[in-house]
Order: structure tokens, then sequence, then C-alpha cells
């Protein structure tokens, strides 16, 4: 008996909570159209049930409170109340305690103690017409008790519709029907009022007759044949399903999808025509029942959006904003597991849009904008993601505040938060510990920033971004998540005879380290090896000796090509042997005999049927004790090599090639960026080589054309072209070049060259390697005298001379 | 439930192998199948007795050395044998046996103890010996097979 009663118990916490989502849903909608009946009809039928299950419990409070709500909404229902803004914040408040007991009621299953006689009263005054108190504030009903109104200041005058609260009211176990007002027996109505009223003094007293009760119900039952069917049908629609169940299916259904391609070749081989044919029906069969099988595991996100509507009315009422909320594809569907990890990222993205982002009426007046303020959700299908954009035309990111505050939490110093584009500033906002907003409110600083959800979405796979122009025109977040868990995209490499996965979303990038022709090589760090990737140092993992494949450390003369990974505490180099391709791969668990093996985040199976390993990098970096070691002693470059001269003696120059003159640089400063482009791109306009870049013509400049004693070639246009941008004067010229290196630090200080070459201005020494800088100075003047096109235009003076010494 | 099966009764049957010179047998009710030649992808850092994973119709299926397992040396390394999937406590696990028997129905109650020649890891798995006309067959406990044992708990951590 007591195991049937969790039954029905759990049950009841189950619709319970289900009818309070629909009630907040409907609620915010009839807000909007106040004179929507069915909405009405609907809201009242929720509580109304609500309050019939609470009885059959004896949970007294519950019942209670759902009584003073219904007996409210039965007056709006009626038409003798109009419903205005101060009713609803009221009734939704009663949903907000009834809510509360029932989270208490499924974790202890026990109805918790409390007095909520204050909302109830205040419910109660309401529906008799009275003026209610001061608005209540929180849904803590307890404190409220002060506000009490004295309850003989409600008249009980109208009739009630509803019977009074019996212990057991059978209408919990039949069919419900709205109850139709007993409008002929205004005497008994009166006497359930002051029973009401009575019990919202918390004073317990027995309630009015069950019998009578029963009685009212039956008959309204009896009145409304038709509302009871109706209601009959609304119960009918879904059914609840448990998870493990639908995933055994799921498993079933691979299971005779992988039976049927068995069974496929033997249709070819055998001349039976209804052999044939029943094959193929089993084969459409299989097939429609995996793609209604897949279709279950998926929910539309309106799952989650549901609670926005309530979220932004009781935010934007708070703060005193105006906000519409807009959906466009809430029927967009991912996978369950999914949409639970995007509902707390959501929430506190929707909180900080309403918080920080939608401005007070009157500011928005003065922009020139409309005052109520536009929040819109936009779910779609794009590349196999589901993309979920928060748009509104709010203020935007303040990107001043977003530089003090950075200085502010030691995030930058104030020099480099100056120099902070508007992109890496809205970077910073993601960085943990940060927070703009000055007064913490009680809606969004929380503790919780938008690391936090930043973090939350791409551990599933997912990415974030914000697009925010300067101007005050709004801001909008951009979410890609995944469609299921448990595909995602990853890249193969090789170690010994292994393939490894590596998940991409920890991928940050592939680089190949020539240890030959680089003069620092692997640098060692207390016993770690570490390499330099633009001025900032990664430890490395080999990935054979981590896993025990073999013992092979790189030779001095190896090239390697390094996974650049991500993982919670550290960024690290994978070495790995090879690089193979990227695939989308079906996760698997490897199961419970591998259990506390951190390296790997699962199995897939390969086209080939062979099994192949997916790495988890937090896991490897964990194992490793590469998080602990970097963690002991922080990576810091002038603690590495002490050889090496202080920083401000150096300067950021970008390596590259050009056949028969080797490696080459030129300062970053000069660089706008680099660029590859395709042989068919490029243009000729008379003599001269053009591209179009842009909404502009870029001229194109042969580098290896303007240095002395290099060969003379024309540029061979079957393959394509590296170019480095120079703004030249503010118009952009494209440096070709055979091939882009990396970015160094090389000594500022230069050596001169004798005899001086053309185009050079002198030579760098990087370690033992000796690298010539180009004299773009003196490569524009040529180029400028060699095609001269009538509009003399002097190179902007570059001092690179300056620095030779 | 494996055990059960033991406990009661007469007549079970029980599909036997061979691993070196010995002769094993296990519930029969507990194989789902067997199979030759899948491919193990070896899992670094995995427990020593576990060669690697196998790809069974898109199930992973981790399997067991049971050269390794019950510490009794390999002759031929290369002969990669024949794997019996067993479904033991709700996940599949394949033994890798050099070769498989036939299966035989014997009463459980003429099982005796283990002898005391075995190795220590193969005495943790071994049910019971039950002697035949020419021989003797060691039964073993599914469930225990795949438990992690004394000699593998180290190597994971």
């Amino acid at each position: 008996m007591d195991d049937n009663l969790d039954e029905i118990l759990g049950e009841f916490v189950i619709e319970a909570g289900e009818i309070l989502d629909q009630l907040d849903i409907d609620f915010v909608e009839l807000e909007k159209n106040p004179d929507e009946k069915k909405l009405i009809e609907n809201i009242f039928r929720g509580m109304h049930t609500l309050k019939g299950s609470s009885g059959f419990f004896a949970f007294k409070r519950l019942e209670k409170l759902a009584h003073a709500c219904e007996t409210l909404l039965s007056k709006v229902r009626e038409g003798q109340i109009a419903l205005n803004q101060e009713m609803v914040t009221t009734l939704l408040e009663g949903f907000d305690a009834l809510r509360i007991i029932i989270t208490v009621v499924s974790d202890t299953k026990v109805e918790p103690e409390g007095d909520d006689s204050a909302i109830i009263s205040t419910l109660l005054t309401i529906a008799n017409g009275g003026v209610p108190p001061a608005p209540v504030a929180a849904s803590d009903s307890a404190s409220l008790n002060s506000d009490m109104p004295p309850p003989a200041a409600a008249k009980p005058a109208a009739p009630v519709a509803v019977p009074p609260p019996a212990p057991t009211p059978p209408v919990a176990l039949t069919p419900e029907a709205p109850v139709e007002n007993t409008h002929d027996d205004a005497d008994q109505a009166e006497e359930v009022d002051q029973v009401e009223l009575e019990e919202a003094q918390a004073t317990t007293k027995a309630p009015a007759s069950p019998s009578a009760s029963n009685a009212v119900a039956k008959a309204a039952e009896e009145k409304n044949p038709d509302a009871s069917k109706a209601s009959n049908l609304e119960l009918a629609a879904p059914v609840k399903v448990n998870v493990e169940l639908l995933d055994k299916l799921m498993n079933l259904v691979s299971e005779l999808v992988l039976a049927r391609n068995r069974l496929l070749p033997f249709v070819t081989d055998n001349t039976d025509l209804n052999f044939a044919s029943a094959v193929r029906t089993i084969d459409i069969l299989t097939l429609e029942l995996q793609e209604r099988m897949m279709k279950t595991r998926m929910q539309p996100i309106s799952q989650v959006w549901g609670k926005f509507p309530r979220l932004v009315r009781d935010l934007s009422t708070e703060l005193g904003k105006k906000v519409e909320l807009i959906q466009e594809g809430a029927e967009t569907e991912l996978d369950r597991t999914l949409l639970e990890a995007i509902r707390d990222p959501l929430v506190h993205i929707v909180r900080n849009t309403v918080d920080h982002g939608i401005e007070l009426p009157n500011v928005r007046r003065a922009a020139k904008k409309q005052e109520v303020g536009k929040l819109l959700l936009r779910a779609r299908h794009e590349n196999g993601m589901v993309v979920i954009e928060v748009i509104d035309d709010g203020a935007g990111i303040n990107f001043e505040r977003v530089r003090e505050k950075a200085i502010q939490n030691n995030l930058y110093s104030p020099e480099k938060a100056a120099k902070l584009t508007d992109q890496e500033l809205i970077d910073t906002i993601f960085l943990p510990g940060f927070s703009t907003k000055e007064v913490i409110t009680n809606l969004s600083g929380r503790g919780v920033g938008m690391d936090v959800v930043k973090n939350n979405i791409t551990h599933i796979g997912g990415s974030i971004e914000i697009e925010s122009p300067r101007g005050s025109v709004g801001t909008k977040i951009r979410l890609k998540i995944p469609l299921t868990l448990a595909i995602m995209p990853a890249l193969f490499v090789r170690s010994e005879q292994e393939r490894f996965a590596i998940p991409q979303n920890s991928l940050l990038e592939m680089v190949r380290f020539d240890l030959a022709t680089d003069p620092t090589g692997l640098e060692d760090f207390y016993g770690t090896p570490v390499f330099r990737l633009r001025g900032r140092l990664h430890p490395l993992l080999m990935l054979n000796q981590h896993l025990g494949l073999s013992n092979r450390y790189p030779g001095k003369q190896d090239a390697i090509n390094i996974a650049v990974v991500q993982s919670a505490g550290v960024r690290f180099g994978l070495v790995v042997d090879e690089v193979l391709d990227m695939q989308e791969v079906v996760v698997k668990p490897i199961g419970s005999l591998f259990k506390g093996l951190l390296d790997f985040a699962g199995a897939t199976i390969l086209g080939n049927g062979r099994v192949a390993l997916i790495l988890d990098v937090d896991g490897i970096a964990m194992s490793s004790g590469l998080i602990a070691k970097v963690q002991s002693r922080k990576l810091q470059d002038d603690q590495v090599v002490d050889r090496q001269a202080d920083r401000s003696e150096e300067t950021t120059m970008l390596l590259f090639d050009i056949i028969d003159l080797g490696s080459l640089a030129i300062p970053l400063e000069y660089i706008n960026r680099f660029e590859i482009f395709e042989p068919e791109r490029v243009q000729r306009n008379g003599s001269k080589m053009v591209v179009s870049y842009g909404d502009v013509i870029m001229p194109l400049v042969v580098v290896k054309d303007f240095i002395g004693g290099a060969n003379k070639q024309e540029l061979d246009l079957s393959k394509p072209i590296s170019v480095i941008v120079h703004m030249n004067n503010d118009q952009p010229v494209g440096l070709v070049v055979d091939q882009i290196h990396d970015i160094v630090q090389v000594p500022k200080k230069l050596f001169s060259l004798t005899p001086p070459q053309r185009g050079l201005v002198g030579a760098a020494l990087m370690g033992e390697k000796v690298i010539n800088v180009l004299d773009l100075q003196e490569i524009m003047m040529l180029r400028n005298l060699n095609h001269d096109d009538g509009e003399a235009r002097y190179p902007e003076v570059i001092e690179m001379g300056a620095q030779l010494q | 439930m494996t055990t059960n099966h033991l406990t009661l009764n007469e007549g079970q049957d029980y599909t036997t192998f061979h691993i070196g010179e010995l002769f094993f047998g296990i519930p029969a009710i507990d194989v789902v199948e067997l199979s030759r030649n899948l491919d193990v992808t070896a899992v670094p850092k995995g427990p020593s007795y576990v060669s690697g994973l196998m790809n069974l119709r898109g199930q992973l299926v981790p399997a067991v050395d049971m050269h390794i397992r019950l510490g009794i040396e390999n002759s031929k390394s290369d002969n990669k044998g024949v794997s019996i999937i067993l479904s033991s406590s709700g996940s599949q696990v394949a033994l890798i046996v050099d070769a498989v028997g036939e299966i035989l129905s014997l009463n459980s109650n003429f099982f005796e103890p283990p002898p005391n020649k075995l190795t220590a890891l193969a005495k943790e798995v071994v049910l019971g010996v039950y002697k035949l006309p020419d021989r003797l067959l060691l039964i073993l406990d599914p469930v225990k097979i795949v438990e992690n044992t004394s000699l593998e708990t180290s190597a994971l951590t």
C-alpha cells in the first residue's frame, strides 16, 4: 500500500509541476489578452485539478492556497472582476508558494510547515472586491504576516463557485469538470466564504460538510456533461514513458537496423519474389521505426522557453522596464539531455539581457526608441547544429565600462586595457570573475558570470558568441549547440600504430614544429618540455609516452606535429605522429572495466568496423600531472630562458620564406593581416597584378622582385599565393611571399649588412639563426618608381633604419 | 543470478573451453555467442588482462585475455583465439580463449573445491571443479572474471 501511495504521490508531483508550468504560460498570455475566455477557463481548471489532488493527499496548505487562488479565478471567469496586473502578480505569487510546497513534497513526501495566511487573505480580499494590502513583494509568504489585513475588512459578499475543502474530495479521482457556479445557493456560499476567512487566520477548523461539497460537484458534472467530455479529450494527449525504456528501445532499434542490413544481401541471391517483397517491407518499416525512434529523444526547445514569458514578465515588472518577448522557432528540436544542459545558461542570458541590456522606458524614449524593449529568442537548425539567438534592441555592451571593470578586477593592466579592441573586450566578459553591473541586483549578479555560461556551453560541445555593435542598437548572443551529445566532430591523429580522436571542442590548432630549423627547439621547464607559440609557452606531452605506447622522444632533427589543446586547467601541446582527418564520431562509453581511466572520453566505431578511442583532454591534463605542474609554477617566459634578453629589447616579427632567399622577417606592426588567394582571383591590370580585397583593389607586390640577388621569376600562378597585407597610406598593398611561417620574437638590435642589400634593412639574430629583415620603405619606394601611375604617391616613412645600431 | 543457477539443481549446461593445458567451463546461459577474428583495439593504461575493445555489431565489448586473467602462460602468442561473448551483470564482455569445446550438462552438486595447484589468480574466479572421466573441468564464475582483481587495482591508479 505504501509503495502504491508513493507511486501516486510521484504522479501527483509531476502533474502538479506541469499544471503550474502551464499556468505560468497561460497567465502571461492572459495578461496580454485579458478577454480570452478559454485561457481563464484553462487556468481555472488547472487550479481546480491541483486543489482536488492536494485534498486527496490531505495536503492542507496546498489545498487552502489552491482554493484561494481558485476563488479569485472563478470571479474572474464569471466576469465579476476584471483582471488587472496587480491581481496577476498576486496570483503568480500564489503559484510560486504552491510550487515551493510541491518541491518540498517531492523531496520529503511530506507537506512542509508554514503559514500562507497572508497571501490567502490577499487573494480572498481581491476576490471579494476589496483593496489588497500593500503589494506583496516576494514569494516568501511567511514573511508577509505583518501585512495581513484584518480579515473582517473583507466582506463575504459574492457567491463562491467551488465547494469548500474536504479531506478527501472525490474530484481527484473523477475526470475533471469545471465546476459551474452554484448561484442558486448564496447562503451556502456565504458560509463557505466565512470558513475560508477563518482559515486564512490560520485557525484550524473543520471544513464545512464534505457531503454538501460532493453534491455540488456532482450536480455541476451532471449539468455540464459536454465540458466533462472535453476535458477528457485533453487528458488523453501525452503518455509518460520512462527514459530508460526509451533508451533500451533505441538500442533495440539499432540492432534491428543491423539485422536488416544482414538480411538485405539475401534478396539478390534469391529469386523468390515473395521473399524479396517481404524483405522490402521489413526494410521500409525498419527505416521508419528508426526515424521515429530518433524523434523520441528530441524535444522542442519550447520546453526550456516555456518558462521565459513568466521570467521576463517578473523581471521587467520588478525593474520597471517594459519588455516584449518574441519567440521564433520554438518548435526546433534537440536532444533532451542537451535541453537540460542549456536551460541554466539560457536563463542567465535572458536575465542578463533584461537586467543589463534593455534600458528603462525613459532612457529608451530619450534614445528615440520605442518604450517597449524587444527581446527576441530565435532557434533554428543550421549545418547539423542548433543555433539559438537571444537578440535585444537595448543599449548594447558598454565597452568603456567593460574596460574599466577589466582594470578594476586586475584582468588587464591599464595600458593593456586601453589597447583592447571591442572584440577583445567582449571576450573579457567571458573571463572568470567579471560583472559590469555596479549594483549587484538580485537578478543578475549572483556570482554566476558569463564565464560559467560559456563553460557550460562548451562542455556540451557548443559555442557562444556575442555581437554588440557600438551605437546602442542592441546585442545579439548566439549559441551553437550540437543536435545531440552522442555525435561530435573530432580530429583523428596517429600515435605509433593506433588512431585516436581528439574532440574538436578542445582542439585549438595544429602546429608543425621543425626542430631542425628552429634554433630554440624544445625548451625545458622544470622537467617538462615546452614550446613557444606566438610568444606564449605551452607545455608538451608526447602522446605515445603518456599512453605508454612507446618511449620514443623526438630527436633534434625531427619535425613534430603538435595538437594544441585547451583543457579546463591548462593549454598544452599534444605531440602526435600524424594528423589524419576530421570526422563526426558517435561517442560510446567504454564501460566499467576501464573506470578510473581518465585519458579517454569514450570510443567510437570507425567506418572499417575497428574501434578508435576518443581522448579526454581534461583527463589527460589531470592524469599526466600537467595541471599540478603548471599550477605550482606559473609558466612565465622570463623564468624559462635566462639567456634571453629583456622583453622590451625584443620586437615581434612575422617570419616567412622566399624560395632562394630563405627566411625573412617583417615587423608585425607593419602587417595588417595575411591572406591566401586562389590564383583565379589575381587579375592583371597592365603590368601590375591586383586582387579585389574587401571593397578596394589591392595591388600585389612580389617581394622577391625587390630584393637584390634574388632570381627574378614570373609569379607561379598555378597554386594559391600567400600574401602579407600591409597598409600603405591607408591603402592595402599585398606582399607576395612563398610561405608564411610564424610570429617570432627577435632582438630589436639589427645588424647592418655589408654590403647593403637592396630591399633589406638589416639582419636579426634569433638564437643562432640569422634572419634578414625587409626594408619596406625601400620596397614601397621602388614599387612606386617602377609603376608610376601618374599619381606620385610617396610611401609612409617607415623608420626601420632607426633601429640599426 | 548466475550463481543461483549453480547452487540449485541438476543438469545445467556449461560451455567448455581450453586455455593452455587447462579445461574450463562456464554456465552456458550467460554465453551470448561465440565469435572469431574480431579486431581488438588496445586501450592503453587499461587493466592488463583486458586486451582492448571489440566492435560487436555496433556495441563496444571489452575483451579479456584469459591467459593473463588466470595467470596461465601463453605459449602461442600470435594466436587470436576464440571470443566467448558473455552477458554478465547487464554488460557484455568477451573472453578470449584458445579453443571452445562442447557443451556439457553437469550437476553442480558434484562440484568440488578448486585444487591447490591453481595459480592464486585462477582461484579467485574458479567456483569449483568437476571430475570428468578423463580430466578435470574448472568451472568459472562469470561475474568474478570482470571484477577488478587484486592484480589490477594498482595498474589503474
